[in-house]
C-alpha cells in the first residue's frame, strides 16, 4: 500500500473537520476523493501533504507511520501536491522553479545554468510539455504552470501525486492534456489522489473513489461498479434527478418581460433576438467568449448598442451604467464573484444590504436592513457564524447565496445570473436552482449564462445559443441536449 | 434548521470573539497599552490626568487631520495635500485682514478653502482617474508655494483672539479643543457607520469594481470623501494656527505622514479595513503621546522622525500581513 490513512480525525478548536476517515491508495491507481465543500476533502489532503498532522489516527506512507508538521516533510517522503493556488515563484524561470534549492553547480560553485536548462527541457518533455525552460513562470498560462508543478514532482521522483481540483481553471483541451499525463503517471506505478466536483472526469480517470460527507466517511466504491447517481446520492444524501427543480409547462412562460430586438452589442454584428417571459428561466449557451457576457452587460450596464433595442416591460432601456439598470429593476450576479460581486473584507450583512444602497442619497441614513438581511439568510440557508462575519470566510456556495440575497432584499424585477453555480458545491447548487425557479414562478424572470451545458439543460425553460454575438438557435429545455447545443454553437454546425 | 438554532446559541461567544479580534486588528490599542506601560516605568508623571489632557490638546490638530485622512483612505484613495492646506490656512489667518476682521472670516474662509481643494483633488482623481498620491502631492506643493506668496516669504503677525481661545483655551483642566474634537469625532463616526455615504465608501474601498457594478455612486463618494478631508485639514490648520498664534513657513508638513500613520494605526489600511474613527483617534493620541514620551526621555527630533517613519512603514506592513 502506497499510502494509508486510518481513522484520521482533525479538529480546529471546537470544529471537527474530519472524524474517523480512512483511505488506502494503491500504487498504479488513481483514487478520487469526492464530497461537497466543507465535507473535509481539503483537510484530508492537507494532512496527506504534510501541512498539519491529524489530531488522532495514523498516516502511513509505504507502510511506515509518519507524522508531518510541514509540507517539506511530505515532499521529501515523495508526496507531490498540485494545489488550486500554485506555489511556484512567478519571478523565477521555469528551470529555476524546477531546481529550486537543488540547483546544479559547476566547478566554481556557481549555478550551472546551461545544465539546468538542458535537464529542465528533458523533464518538461517527459511530462509532454513543449516549453522554453528559461521563460518566467509568471508569464505561463495556468495550465502550463500546473504542468510545471507536476514536472517538479516527477523530477523529485515523487510516488504520490495529490491533485486538488486541477481542472477548475482549465479549458477542455488543456484538461485533456492533463488527463493524458495523469494516465501516464498511473501506468508508471505512481499513486494519484484526485479531488474534483466534476463527475465525468472521475469516471474517465479514476479506479476507485472515497466519498466524504460532513467530515465523515460516507462510502467507498470502485469506479467500474458505480454511477453518477449513486455517487451524488452518497455525497449529498439526495438523488441526481432532484438536483433541478421542475420546469414550467410549455406555454406558461408568462407575458414578455424582456425583449431584445435585433440587438448588436459593441464589436459584434449580431443580431440578438431574445424574449424572456415573466415566469421563465432562459439560458444563454455557446462556446466561450461568443458575446454572452456582452449581452448580459448590455442589458444591465446599458452599453451603447450599434443597432437594435432592448425593451424591459415594454419600455425601451436607455440607461448607462449599472446604477441605471438597477433603477430599472434589473439585478446581476457577475461571473467573477470575487472580483466583481463581493466586498470580501466586509461583513455578510454589509454585502447583502449593499443591494439597498443604489439610488440613495449619500447623506441619507444607511439602510437598516437587519431584519431583511436576517430573513434572507434564513430563507437561503446561508451558513455562517453571524451576519457580522466577513464574507470572505464563507464557502463559494454561501457567498453566491449572499449575492442572491443582495438582490432579494432590494426586490428586482429581472435577475441576470452569469455562471450561477461556479465554484459552488452540489448541495448549494440545488438550493440555488430551486431559488431561481421560485423567483421565476413569482414573476421575476431569470437570464442565465453558464459554461456547464448540463446545468443549462437541467435548469432552463429555454436555451438560446449565441455564436459570434448573434443568437443562432433556440431549444426548449426538455428537448435540448448537449449534442444539439454544441452543433449550433460551432461555426458551420447545423443551426 | 437545527444549524440555525445552534448558530444563535453561540452568538454571544462569537460577538465577544469578534470584538476581541477587531480590537487586535487596530494596532493603535495595543500600541497605547505599550506606550502607557513604558511611561509607567520610565516617565510616570506622563500618566497623570493633567498631563494626559495636555497630550489630548496637542493631539487635536493631528486627530482632525487624521479623521479627514481616513475618509479617502477607506475609499482606497489618499490625501497628501493636507500639508499645503494647513500652510495656506495658517498664513492667511495671520494676515491683519483676518486677525483684525470679523470672526466668521477666520472660520468660514479656511473651511471653504479646504472644501475647494478637496473638490479639485477629487475632480482629478475620480473623473480623470489620475493617481491620488501624485495628484494630492502635487497640489500640496502648489499650496505651499501659494502660502509663500500670501505671506510674502516673511510670515508672522497675530491671529484672531477667538481662534487662539479655541485652540489653547481650557475649561478647568479640560482643553476646549479637546471637547470640540470629541464632538466632531462623534459626528464623523456616525457619518461612517450610519450614513449611506459611510456604507458605500467602505464598499468602494473593499472593491471598486464590485461597487461600480453594484450600482454605488463611486465617484460622488470619492468627491465627498476628498471634500471632507480638505475641510478637516483646514480645521486642523485653524487649531494649529491658534495654538502657535502666528504665521509660519510650511506649517503642517509634519502632519501629512503623521495623519497617514494615525489612520493605519487606527486599523484602516490603504483600501478600507477594520478601522473606524475611534481607532484613528487612538492612533493620533498614541503618536502624540509617543512624541512626548521620547522628548521626556531625552530622545532628540532626528530619532523621533526615524521612529515615526518606522511606525508608518511598520503599520502598513502589519496591515498588509493581517489581510492574508
Amino acid at each position: 500500500m502506497l499510502l494509508e490513512a486510518r481513522d484520521v480525525t482533525k479538529s480546529f478548536g471546537p470544529v471537527q473537520a474530519l472524524r474517523g476517515v480512512s483511505l488506502r491508495l494503491k500504487p498504479g491507481s488513481a483514487h478520487a476523493v469526492l464530497g461537497e465543500n466543507g465535507a473535509g476533502k481539503s483537510t484530508l489532503m492537507k494532512i496527506i501533504s504534510g501541512v498539519f498532522p491529524p489530531s488522532s489516527g495514523t498516516l502511513k506512507v509505504g507502510g511506515e507511520e509518519v507524522r508531518w508538521h510541514r509540507a517539506e516533510q511530505a515532499r521529501a517522503a515523495g508526496v507531490s501536491t498540485i494545489f488550486q493556488e500554485f506555489i511556484l515563484l512567478p519571478n523565477l524561470s521555469v528551470a529555476e522553479n524546477l531546481f529550486l534549492g537543488h540547483e546544479p553547480r559547476n566547478a566554481l560553485g556557481l549555478m550551472d545554468r546551461a545544465r539546468m536548462n538542458r535537464e529542465s527541457r528533458r523533464i518538461l518533455e517527459d511530462v509532454g510539455l513543449d516549453l522554453n525552460p528559461e521563460v518566467l513562470t509568471g508569464t505561463l498560462r495556468v495550465a502550463e504552470q500546473q504542468m510545471v508543478e507536476i514536472a517538479k514532482g516527477v523530477k523529485r521522483d515523487a510516488r504520490i501525486f495529490v491533485f486538488d481540483e486541477p481542472t477548475a481553471a482549465l479549458g477542455d483541451r488543456e484538461a485533456q492534456k492533463l488527463f493524458e499525463l495523469i494516465h501516464r503517471l498511473r501506468s508508471d506505478g505512481k499513486g494519484i489522489l484526485y479531488i474534483s466536483h466534476r463527475l465525468p472526469e472521475l469516471f474517465h480517470l479514476c479506479d476507485e473513489v472515497t466519498v466524504l460527507k460532513d467530515g465523515q466517511f460516507a462510502g467507498h466504491f470502485l469506479m467500474k461498479d458505480t454511477n453518477a447517481e449513486q455517487l451524488v446520492t452518497t455525497m449529498v444524501g439526495r438523488s441526481l434527478d432532484q438536483l433541478y427543480p421542475k420546469r414550467r409547462p410549455a406555454g406558461a412562460a408568462g407575458p414578455p418581460a424582456l425583449e431584445l430586438r435585433g440587438v448588436a452589442v459593441k464589436g459584434r454584428a449580431g443580431p440578438v433576438d431574445l424574449t424572456i417571459g415573466r415566469n421563465e428561466i432562459v439560458g444563454l449557451a455557446g462556446l466561450e467568449g461568443q458575446g454572452q457576457i456582452q449581452i448580459t452587460r448590455a442589458i444591465y450596464e446599458g452599453h451603447a448598442l450599434t443597432s437594435g433595442k432592448i425593451l424591459f416591460e415594454g419600455v425601451e432601456l436607455g440607461h448607462s451604467g449599472p446604477a441605471g439598470g438597477i433603477d430599472a429593476g434589473i439585478g446581476l450576479i457577475p461571473e467573477d464573484r470575487k472580483v466583481e460581486g463581493l466586498f470580501l473584507p466586509l461583513s455578510v450583512a454589509r454585502n447583502v444590504s449593499a443591494g439597498l444602497l443604489p439610488g440613495r442619497g449619500l447623506a441619507m441614513p444607511a439602510p437598516t436592513a437587519r431584519r431583511a438581511v436576517a430573513g434572507q439568510v434564513e430563507r437561503l440557508r446561508i451558513r455562517l457564524r453571524n451576519t457580522a462575519q466577513p464574507i470572505r470566510e464563507l464557502s463559494g456556495g454561501n457567498q453566491q447565496k449572499a449575492l442572491l440575497a443582495r438582490w432579494l432584499v432590494r426586490g428586482v424585477k429581472l435577475l441576470i445570473c452569469e455562471e450561477p453555480t461556479r465554484g459552488v458545491d452540489i448541495g448549494a447548487k440545488s438550493e440555488i436552482y430551486a431559488l431561481l425557479r421560485e423567483l421565476a414562478d413569482s414573476g421575476v424572470p431569470v437570464l442565465v449564462t453558464s459554461r456547464e451545458l448540463p446545468e443549462l439543460i437541467g435548469l432552463c425553460d429555454r436555451i438560446v445559443v449565441v455564436r459570434d454575438g448573434a443568437t443562432v438557435a433556440e431549444f426548449r429545455g426538455e428537448e435540448a441536449s448537449e449534442e444539439k447545443i454544441m452543433a449550433a454553437a460551432i461555426e458551420g454546425g447545423k443551426a | 434548521m437545527t444549524k440555525l438554532v445552534a448558530t444563535e446559541g453561540r452568538a454571544a461567544g462569537d460577538v465577544l470573539f469578534t470584538a476581541l479580534r477587531s480590537m487586535l486588528a487596530i494596532p493603535a490599542w495595543p500600541a497605547l497599552v505599550l506606550l502607557f506601560a513604558t511611561a509607567a516605568v520610565m516617565q510616570p508623571r506622563l500618566l497623570t490626568i493633567p498631563f494626559l489632557l495636555i497630550v489630548l490638546r496637542q493631539a487635536v490638530p493631528l486627530a482632525l487631520a487624521a479623521i479627514g485622512q481616513c475618509l479617502p483612505m477607506i475609499g482606497r484613495s489618499i490625501d497628501l495635500s493636507i500639508g499645503g492646506v494647513i500652510a495656506v490656512v495658517n498664513v492667511t489667518l495671520a494676515l491683519p485682514l483676518f486677525a483684525g476682521g470679523p470672526l466668521w472670516m477666520s472660520v468660514a474662509f479656511p473651511l471653504a478653502f479646504g472644501a475647494a481643494i478637496g473638490l479639485f483633488n477629487a475632480a482629478l482623481i475620480a473623473f480623470v482617474r489620475a493617481s491620488a498620491v501624485v495628484v494630492t502631492l502635487g497640489v500640496s506643493v502648489m499650496l505651499v508655494g501659494v502660502s509663500y506668496l500670501v505671506s510674502g516669504g516673511a510670515p508672522g503677525g497675530t491671529v484672531h483672539p477667538f481662534v487662539r481661545e479655541l485652540a489653547a483655551g481650557r475649561w478647568g483642566l479640560v482643553p476646549v479643543a479637546g471637547v470640540l474634537l470629541l464632538v466632531i469625532a462623534t459626528l464623523a463616526a456616525l457619518l461612517l457607520r450610519r450614513s449611506t455615504f459611510g456604507h458605500a465608501l467602505y464598499a468602494t474601498g473593499a472593491s471598486y469594481g464590485a461597487a461600480w457594478l453594484g450600482g454605488l455612486p463611486v465617484r460622488k463618494e470619492l468627491v465627498a470623501a476628498h471634500v471632507l478631508s480638505g475641510i478637516f485639514a483646514a480645521a486642523a490648520g485653524v487649531i494649529l494656527t491658534g495654538y502657535i498664534g502666528t504665521g509660519t513657513l510650511n506649517l503642517g508638513a509634519d502632519l501629512v505622514m503623521a495623519s497617514v500613520a494615525a489612520v493605519v494605526l487606527g486599523g484602516t489600511s490603504f483600501g478600507g479595513g477594520a478601522g473606524g474613527v475611534a481607532g484613528v483617534l487612538a492612533g493620533a493620541y498614541a503618536l502624540t503621546f509617543l512624541a512626548n514620551l521620547m522628548t521626556g526621555m531625552g530622545v532628540g527630533k532626528p530619532a523621533q522622525l526615524i521612529v515615526q517613519g518606522a511606525i508608518i512603514a511598520g503599520a502598513a506592513a502589519l496591515a498588509r500581513w493581517r489581510e492574508r
